[in-house]
């Protein structure tokens, strides 16, 4: 094989491995800001309703406790959290 | 005016590799990717799992299409040239090289715990075992059929190309893997763009199929 089909292979090669690279990596960019504005938004919009709803005002941070009262978790309305559930998927 | 050995081809797959790389320095450097962090407790993992399921996907999708163009009439005087051909398989390659990330990094996620061997063997995983095992078979039948590339003269050129075939098996099962098991696979560009390229494929198959018709007449008639 002459060194012109050699290097015009390897034009190919990189520029489709570049690509495809950079395709992953902005793709998952792109998910991740496509699910943060969703979340944050539910959030607060969760934190408003509860505010209309029942007359009383919404708690900044909610602290939720474990049955056996072992550890506990804040919950911030206006915070961003990732959306997993097994439907989802 | 033809040129020899698909110099057409050639010259295309060429120019549309150095576009390629030039866009892709350029939004490289104006998109923030580099700068780009995560917010904390992102879960970058799986956002990396559907992005290379997705990228798989496209490049399995890119590498029919292109492999059924260069041998269809569209391209009937054009043998397929190195480059073009070289552009089919490393498309393939990629498509496999990337699917093994898209499994391998399952094995990091918190979520679904899967083992190597539930990766490896079908219809033994936590979730979705009949739509993941779809999935299985066809990464292993990409494998197959990438694999015989540089042995196609070694087999033999009729054998090669039912093995070639099965490929469009393994695109059926990756499109079914994805819709079905697949986050993404609810999103309505995502299925816009399964169906495009099931139609495109359809398309060339066919054209490929009259072609051959045509031919075959064309060898009876001269036969007498």
């Amino acid at each position: 094989m002459n060194n012109g089909h050699r290097s015009r292979k390897l034009v190919v090669r990189s520029a489709l491995a570049a690509s495809s690279t950079i395709a992953v990596l902005a793709g998952a960019q792109a998910l991740m800001m496509q699910d943060a504005p969703t979340n944050t938004a539910d959030a607060e919009s969760l934190g408003q309703t509860s505010t209309q709803d029942l007359g009383v005002s919404a708690p900044s941070t909610t602290t939720i406790r474990s049955s056996d009262g072992s550890s506990t978790s804040r919950f911030t309305p206006s915070q961003t959290f990732p959306q997993r559930s097994r439907s989802s998927r | 005016m033809k040129l020899k050995n698909n110099a057409w081809l050639d010259a295309i797959a060429l120019i549309f590799s150095v576009v390629v790389i030039g866009l892709s320095v350029k939004w490289l450097v104006s998109s923030g990717l580099l700068e780009f962090r995560p917010a904390e407790g992102t879960n970058v993992v799986w956002y990396l799992v559907r992005s290379t399921g997705i990228v798989a996907y496209l490049l399995l999708l890119a590498s029919m299409v292109w492999g059924l163009f260069i041998t269809s009439k569209f391209a009937r005087n054009w043998s397929p040239g190195v480059v073009s051909l070289t552009m089919h398989s490393t498309v393939s390659y990629l498509a496999i090289v990337i699917s093994v990330i898209h499994a391998g990094l399952l094995l990091f996620d918190d979520y679904l715990t899967y083992t190597l061997r539930e990766l490896m063997v079908p219809f033994t995983g936590p979730y979705q075992p009949f739509w993941v095992g779809m999935g299985i078979i066809a990464f292993w039948l990409m494998v197959l059929v990438s694999v015989t590339f540089p042995i196609r003269k070694l087999m033999g050129y009729r054998r090669w190309l039912w093995l070639h075939y099965a490929s469009y098996a393994a695109y059926g099962m990756v499109a079914g893997h994805a819709v079905f098991a697949g986050t993404d696979g609810t999103n309505t560009g995502f299925r816009l763009l399964s169906v495009g390229g099931i139609a495109v494929i359809i398309m060339l198959v066919g054209a490929r199929s009259e072609e051959r018709e045509n031919r075959a007449k064309s060898v009876e008639m001269a036969a007498g």
